[in-house]
């Protein structure tokens, strides 16, 4: 990992076009401006992780599973279309 | 003739046989297969999908991954059930699919089961979406904190 110390207001390229600009201090929380290309998707990565666990868990699914909901639904469905 | 591919997926003419773990063999139009060039997200080594509909599954539908046939997803068009909900107008940009393309662009959201039927859940905040007219396909992250990792999907 490559470490930089920075000031306030002070910027870090990578490469050409992304640009990480620190704006703001306050304690233990730190503000970044961020400019990148459009195509270059920028997340804090503990949403990046989150998604990719749910993702795994998704893969984990059975169609078994899938199945009993839906029987499930049908089968309130007719219930309430009876009633 | 059967041939096949480098992955050891049957190759005939306009269809290829998929041998997936949790539906048996299945045959998908080539036509029918989805580019999304970074993966879906934790699958990034994976970049041909196929939606899939099993009627005895509907309204759920399955994203399963060409190159490797036992990764599936269950997925769920959401706008019946979220009427509010616009992912495409939420982000900047969606490249490399086009905003103006917009007519030709699915929306599918990931889907979850807790440990009840009751419990099943979407993935709101990464939606997929798919332009079916150049079969382009890509999962978006939402910025915007009210959208849910785990929204209930309650059925209308």
């Amino acid at each position: 990992m490559l470490i930089l110390t920075r000031k306030l207001g002070e910027s870090i390229n990578i490469g050409d076009e992304i640009k990480v600009t620190v704006l703001e201090c306050q304690g233990k929380q730190v503000r970044l401006g961020i400019v990148a290309p459009k195509d270059v998707q920028v997340h804090r990565k503990e949403i990046y992780d989150k998604i990719q666990e749910e993702n795994k868990k998704a893969a984990a699914v059975s169609k078994h599973s899938v199945i009993e909901i839906v029987q499930r639904w049908r089968k309130d469905e007719r219930k309430f279309n009876q009633s | 003739m059967v041939v096949k591919d480098k992955k050891g997926a049957e190759v005939e003419g306009n269809t290829i046989n998929l041998a997936t773990e949790k539906f048996g063999e299945i045959c998908v139009e080539r036509e029918n297969i989805i580019t999304f060039k970074d993966g879906i997200v934790g699958f990034e080594e994976l970049n041909q999908f196929v939606v899939v509909n099993i009627e005895e599954c509907r309204p759920f539908e399955w994203l399963i991954s060409i190159e490797n046939p036992s990764v599936a997803f269950p997925i769920i068009n959401p706008a019946p059930f979220f009427s509010d909900y616009n992912p495409i107008k939420s982000l900047e940009d969606i490249s490399p699919l086009d905003k103006k393309d917009v007519k030709n662009i699915e929306t599918f959201c990931v889907v979850t089961l807790g440990d009840k039927p009751e419990n099943v859940t979407v993935n709101l905040k990464g939606p997929i979406l798919v332009n079916m007219k150049n079969k382009t396909g890509k999962q978006f992250i939402l910025t915007e904190d009210f959208y849910n990792l785990h929204h209930p999907l309650v059925r209308k």
